[in-house]
């Protein structure tokens, strides 16, 4: 176990974690109701034309070893691709390796951190407060096996389009 | 205190605004900008509220060797299978 000291803040109605990923920053949800941690392509680069996303998907069709189905709650299905980022940052605490599904057809820009992550941390939640997660147990988290898109090169291939 | 140029929506700061990387996100949904980490948190180099000005947005954050910061949907919940 590392020990953590990551923030989920209460932002409207949501517990937000600031990310910072080679170069790219946003948000990302506190979301124990998703099985997955997944991006939207809009963290990246909004206002993509058609013709754009549809080259990001076809360099994520053959950069990775398959996509995953996901259904969002108001029924929709899209897919997403996994991803390996490298030294990613949630508050100030530094992942060496943090895995996420990027999506690039969902209508809505999402960015969920999943139980596929949370399933690792222990965090403390009193009322009326934010989340803290103390400690992560990147042992069991790390070292995915199966074929994997690298953050650097799906950042550096949508810089060139 | 800032300069503003005519024919951009682009707001490049004269003098960089200091925050940090929760506050800036959670006080400006909708909002992409470029800002340059140090140790106390980000200097705000540039921002916009026009989804139409994140490619230049992009390429200056690469050029300042800066990062590129974008907010995310707040509302709604959407819940992953």
């Amino acid at each position: 176990m590392i020990k953590t000291d990551i923030v989920a803040e209460m932002v409207g109605s949501e517990y937000r974690i600031p990310v910072d990923m080679g170069g790219i920053a946003f948000s990302i949800k506190f979301d124990n109701g998703a099985g997955s941690t997944v991006v939207s392509i809009d963290a990246y680069a909004k206002n993509l034309s058609d013709d754009e996303k549809n080259r990001i998907k076809d360099y994520c069709e053959s950069h990775s070893s398959g996509k995953s189905r996901f259904r969002s709650a108001s029924g929709d299905f899209f897919f997403g691709y996994p991803v390996i980022a490298n030294n990613v940052f949630l508050g100030n605490t530094c992942f060496k390796e943090f895995y996420y599904y990027i999506v690039i057809e969902n209508k809505r820009n999402i960015s969920l951190l999943g139980v596929d992550f949370l399933d690792n941390c222990e965090y403390v939640h009193k009322p009326h407060e934010n989340i803290v997660i103390s400690s992560f147990d990147e042992i069991s988290y790390s070292g995915r096996s199966m074929n994997i898109i690298d953050n650097n090169d799906l950042v550096t291939f949508i810089d060139s389009l | 205190m800032y300069s503003r140029s005519i024919k951009s929506t682009i707001t490049y700061c004269e003098k960089p605004i200091m925050t940090t990387l929760a506050e800036w996100l959670n006080a400006h949904i909708g909002r992409i900008s470029v800002g340059r980490k140090n140790k106390d948190g980000y200097e705000i180099l540039a921002y916009s509220d026009e989804n139409s000005d994140s490619k230049e947005l992009r390429q200056y954050a690469h050029s300042q060797k800066a990062t590129y910061i974008t907010s995310m949907d707040t509302e709604g919940v959407t819940a992953i299978d």
